[in-house]
């Protein structure tokens, strides 16, 4: 177990494309947009939880969903299963990594945002919005997994990667934030789990109390990606 | 020979480390695998020989666990294959099984010893694929050659006791082929039981002790290469051009076991050449271009991959 992770997270950290789109992205365009605007007050909290949230979402897809549907394609998986590992471990793998990943990337926005702003938050509440950020991480790992198991086509699942990114990014609230929209796609954003990681964001920076929504919509996300990748596990095993 | 006579010494074998006992498996309309029983012994090693699409991949799918069969009991060394599997008793090399991206074959080769309970040392393990110049070198970045050794060293570094290679040197040339070979009867020679799937008749000849020969999903032939030759010993096959000499007069030419009429020429098979030879003078004197050949274990097996297949 332990071996395999440890073998999925060196694998996956070589990848230069994904050190670039996953970790330098989003501390990049937060850079970038900061040193524009030279917005450099509290009010710039909100880009801060965006960007944080947008290397979230694109880790917790990116590391999972194409590599596991690559994996399957390529019959990696398949050989896996002739070996005493049970298969239920890369899944767990693929997620305790994509979880590492989130990690850097958000704490990579925060040093930013320490270094750049004067947005005020003492340590605790640092560790706080990071640390809770990462746990909000979690619906977007399994509903990469979802994607990898339930997609058998490589390509079609890289596809389908790249769209719920953009649904996520677009619509979920951190390129507009739901305010700004038309009610109709408003209703939508408020129901997509970045919406939940955003609001907990946003919450902790601006330190008020977390509302119970947040944490609830996430954790339905979780089940419900959760159930469904355990159903499209279920018949990958029986051929 | 035959599978009946194979099934009643079979079923007394008494340490059979697999055992397929009337499996059957389809994919819709069309049988993979038809009532296919065998077993092998302990330390054997034993081919699975059949032309393309002949179900020995299914086979070994099934008897690695990778797919159920809709019918039959299979069994590896007693249990359900995915209880001798998780017990690290077999290592497995599948016809195209990828590996990861970013890694480099110690690092595979490491992952599958840590996964086994007793497993050769990493030197060993890169010894015995022939890997030891690229153990740094990431996976994607090998020839073809080299990732088909790689593939290799996933089913033999954990030192299992069961090898299953579906058509192992698929993609070596010539040289490649044989040591691969060595490789593998190297470490049969340890007393491990190897079961390869292969189309290709004279690595079933060169390499097993048993050899089951399968066509159109069916076993059609069981037994050592020594025993399947002598079986077409005194065989011959005779082909001569004709015309106006139909299948059905040639047919009934004495010893005759089989014919085959092309346009133009004529392919028989015989147990007596001479008596047929004779016999076909008489009847049709101004055959040309006669040819008699006496048949071995390629002819065997073409005449059983004939028979199985009609």
């Amino acid at each position: 177990m332990l071996a395999y992770t440890w073998l999925e997270a060196k694998a996956q950290f070589r990848n230069r494309d994904a050190l670039i789109w996953r970790l330098g992205l989003p501390a990049g365009v937060y850079v970038l947009l900061t040193l524009v605007d030279g917005e450099t007050s509290g009010s710039n909290t909100g880009r801060l939880v965006a960007m944080a949230a947008f290397g979230t979402v694109a880790a917790g897809l990116f590391a999972t969903g194409p590599s596991l549907a690559q994996e399957r394609a390529s019959g990696w998986l398949r050989q896996l299963r002739t070996t005493p590992m049970r298969t239920r471990t890369v899944v767990v793998a693929k997620v305790a990594v994509a979880m590492a990943w989130v990690l850097p990337s958000i704490v990579l926005v925060a040093v930013m945002g320490i270094l750049l702003t004067d947005i005020e938050l003492d340590p605790r509440g640092w560790t706080e919005l990071i640390g809770l950020m990462w746990i909000g991480s979690a619906p977007f790992a399994a509903l990469g997994v979802l994607i990898g198991l339930a997609i058998p086509d490589a390509g079609a699942a890289n596809t389908a990667t790249n769209f719920a990114f953009m649904v996520l990014w677009l619509l979920g609230g951190i390129f507009t934030p739901a305010g700004d929209m038309p009610d109709a796609l408003a209703a939508i954003s408020r129901k997509l789990p970045s919406s939940g990681i955003l609001e907990i964001g946003d919450s902790v920076a601006h330190g008020v109390a977390i509302p119970a929504s947040a944490p609830a919509l996430l954790a339905a996300w979780t089940a419900a990606s959760g159930v469904l990748a355990a159903l499209a596990w279920r018949r990958l095993g029986r051929r | 020979m035959s599978q009946d006579a194979r099934q009643s010494t079979a079923s007394a074998m008494p340490d059979a480390i697999v055992s397929f006992d009337n499996v059957t498996r389809r994919f819709g309309d069309v049988t993979a695998i038809e009532r296919l029983s065998f077993e092998i012994g302990r330390g054997e090693t034993v081919a699975l020989l059949g032309p393309n699409g002949a179900g020995k991949t299914t086979a070994t799918e099934i008897l690695l666990g990778l797919r159920e069969p809709d019918a039959g009991d299979v069994r590896l060394y007693g249990g359900v294959p995915s209880d001798a599997i998780a017990r690290g008793r077999v290592g497995a090399m599948l016809q195209d099984a990828g590996v990861p991206q970013g890694v480099t074959v110690a690092e595979l080769v490491d992952l599958i010893r840590a996964l086994y309970p007793d497993p050769l040392s990493r030197e060993d393990a890169l010894r015995l694929s022939d890997l030891e110049g690229v153990a740094g070198r990431r996976v994607e970045r090998l020839s073809g050659g080299q990732r088909q050794r790689v593939r290799l060293a996933l089913a033999l570094s954990g030192d299992p006791e069961l090898l299953v290679l579906d058509e192992p040197t698929a993609a070596l040339d010539v040289a490649a082929r044989r040591a691969f070979w060595d490789r593998v009867q190297a470490s049969a020679a340890q007393g491990r039981t190897v079961l390869f799937a292969t189309h290709r008749l004279e690595e079933a000849d060169q390499v097993a002790d048993q050899v089951l020969v399968l066509v159109g999903g069916r076993l059609v032939a069981d037994g050592t290469p020594n025993q399947m030759k002598a079986a077409a010993v005194g065989r011959s096959v005779v082909s001569f051009t004709a015309d106006g000499l139909s299948a059905e007069v040639v047919g009934r030419l004495p010893a005759v076991e089989s014919v085959e009429a092309g346009r133009k020429r004529v392919t028989l098979h015989t147990t007596d050449p001479d008596l047929t030879v004779r016999a076909l003078l008489q009847q049709a004197p101004r055959i040309e271009d006669l040819q008699i050949s006496s048949a071995g274990l390629e002819e065997a097996f073409l005449q059983l991959t004939r028979e199985g297949g009609s």
